[in-house]
């Protein structure tokens, strides 16, 4: 049973290392943007649900999209 | 490491003032709401700032910066890729029907949306863990305090080491320090509950980010900034070429190969952490409404993306300065020693202080909260008075603070103890997380479905974990043990799930995602809830 598991480990290692380094950054970049619009699709009412009121700085929706960009700047150049 | 009285002046002040702003917050605690969620009356500002330094211990400023200084920049993807994922889908998917569902802990929401079995195995397992992990903080704690501070044996005229010798021994100074802080966390925490945790976790993230960024600015002058940083570290040969990738090949030897970041860390593990923590998401649950909630965890993840600066770059920064340690867990203490001032040197040993502080409360009062509400109000005293749970709230805590210093010397005489307890997250988050998931997102998970999926799971990661050496090519494959055991609790809980009766819409209204059609609807099926 371990020998199969090991096995099976072995190949999906291999299998792994045919992604070039780029695609890995791509993946991560798509995790992130998939991040950044996610509370987009979301109805407005659910994003202010028990806020005071609907001012612009209340919109949480634009303070995930800050904080993303600077990750994915960070991904970017590491 | 030698203190000057400006730097013990600091420390003092800043210890007292804790001390003081926390104790403070009791008069705010009338029931026993107050007591474990703060009364629902958190800002979102001060949950987003005790989010963050829940997370980071004082211990991450020692480890993650060896890691740095000898895997490199890879070991910050821990609060990268491994925080702002799961703190975005926390903030708009789960953590809303969990404050909705006016829910104290994890177990008590997983209670709700399986069966009383699920909430049962889970209460045991974060209550055991919580507690016992606190005498694993307090020994690492007093052993790292001890490091920097060396206590000498006639400390204050040689009465601390008369009173402590006889009980510990030669563990005397560790325990000096342990029952030190311990006292000092226990008595705000035992008085003002999740406030005044989270208000003393405000001051303590700035004093953390002041200390930090003083090490950062300092060394990164001293090696010329960071293109001087790199070319030191490159220069020291090819093994260190990688220093500066935050995705290593699937085939690296080091314990975080980008395949184990993706999918063990990114996908399993973070988001159990985030998501299923009781901790972390107890600061949450008291937020006075669910915009702060929300909104407190984005603002927490901002403040975030600072930490792996904070905690990376001091190993890179001692690899660029002092090469050639065997283990980077010097790395930090050595840069303190060489580059800080007099004052600074204070004011960062502060900031340890606080980071340590901060996590050794949320443990505190998490652990005193899931044994009162799974356990205690569960199980064994069902219908008293609120203060009737609030005095044994309190009681809990105390027992936990001296629970806490008496287990901290067993964990040294049981060397497999204090590894098992480190590994213990690792096991349970897969199944935890898959419970999670598939709760919040898929109204088609049957309580049968979620008990199997939650054994099933746990039996694979023990499993796994005992067999890891057989089974997996690398020392430490912590990181795969958590993916695999999350899988095969997705399918196992799926299956089951399916070959069961499906549960009434009634039970899983508020509970599952954008199940409720209306916000009337929702507030009914929770008041009813409640009533039952």
């Amino acid at each position: 049973m371990i020998a199969l598991v090991n096995k099976i480990g072995d190949l999906l290692v291999k299998a792994l290392l045919f992604v070039p380094s780029w695609g890995v950054k791509v993946l991560a970049g798509m995790i992130f943007l998939a991040l950044a619009i996610l509370p987009f699709l979301l109805p407005k009412d659910y994003i202010f649900k028990g806020a005071p009121n609907q001012k612009l700085w209340r919109d949480i929706r634009f303070w995930t999209l800050a904080v993303v960009l600077v990750e994915l700047a960070i991904y970017l150049y590491f | 490491m030698a203190l000057a009285r400006i730097d013990i002046i600091i420390i003092f002040l800043y210890l007292f003032g804790v001390m003081i702003l926390g104790s403070y917050f009791s008069r705010y605690v009338k029931t026993s709401k107050d007591y474990f969620i703060a009364g629902k009356l958190l800002p979102w500002w001060a949950i987003g700032m005790s989010l963050v330094v829940s997370d980071i211990g004082a211990l991450d400023f020692i480890a993650v910066s060896g890691q740095g200084y000898q895997y490199g920049i890879v070991v910050a993807n821990f609060d990268w890729i491994g925080c702002l994922p799961p703190m975005i889908l926390g903030a708009f998917i789960f953590i809303p029907f969990y404050w909705r569902s006016g829910i104290y802990t994890i177990p008590e929401y997983l209670g709700l949306r399986y069966n009383s079995a699920v909430r049962a195995i889970q209460a045991v397992l974060w209550g055991s863990f919580l507690a016992c992990v606190l005498g694993v903080m307090y020994w690492a704690t007093g052993l790292m305090l001890l490091e920097f501070v060396p206590i000498p044996d006639d400390f204050l005229g040689g009465s601390v080491k008369a009173l402590l010798y006889p009980l510990w021994g030669e563990n005397w100074k560790i325990m000096a320090y342990i029952i030190f802080i311990a006292l000092i966390v226990g008595v705000y925490t035992l008085a003002g509950g999740l406030s005044a945790v989270v208000m003393t976790d405000v001051v303590q993230l700035i004093i953390m980010y002041i200390g930090g960024i003083a090490i950062i600015v300092l060394g990164l002058i001293a090696v010329g900034g960071l293109e001087g940083l790199k070319e030191k570290i490159f220069a020291l040969g090819p093994q260190y070429h990688n220093h500066f990738k935050l995705f290593l090949p699937a085939d690296s030897p080091s314990p975080y190969p980008w395949p184990g970041i993706i999918f063990g860390l990114a996908f399993v593990l973070a988001p159990a952490y985030w998501l299923g923590n009781q901790a972390i998401i107890q600061r949450t649950l008291g937020a006075r409404s669910e915009w702060d909630s929300k909104a407190g965890i984005i603002w927490g993840a901002f403040l975030h993306a600072l930490i792996p600066v904070l905690i990376t770059f001091p190993g890179l920064i001692a690899l660029a300065l002092y090469p050639g340690e065997a283990t980077g867990d010097t790395a930090l203490p050595r840069l303190i020693h060489k580059l800080l001032p007099p004052g600074l040197t204070g004011l960062v040993f502060a900031a340890f202080l606080a980071a340590l502080m901060s996590s050794v409360d949320s443990n505190l009062n998490s652990a005193a909260t899931v044994w009162m509400r799974d356990i205690y109000q569960r199980f064994l005293v069902k219908n008293a008075s609120d203060r009737h749970y609030l005095l044994v709230g309190r009681l809990l805590t105390l027992i936990f603070v001296f629970w806490g210093i008496f287990f901290a010397p067993i964990v040294t005489k049981f060397s497999g103890l204090y590894i098992a307890f480190q590994s213990f997250l690792t096991v349970i988050q897969g199944p935890n997380l898959a419970l999670i998931l598939l709760g919040v997102l898929w109204k088609r998970t049957t309580g049968w479905g979620g008990l199997a999926g939650l054994l099933s799971g746990l039996a694979l990661s023990i499993t796994m974990f005992v067999f890891k050496d057989e089974i997996f090519a690398r020392s430490d494959p912590f990181l795969y043990i958590a993916w695999w055991s999350f899988v095969g609790s997705v399918l196992v809980t799926v299956i089951v799930s399916l070959l069961t009766k499906p549960e009434p819409k009634e039970k899983l209204l508020g509970l599952v995602f954008r199940l409720a059609q209306n916000d009337a609807e929702l507030q009914n099926a929770l008041k009813e809830r409640a009533e039952k």
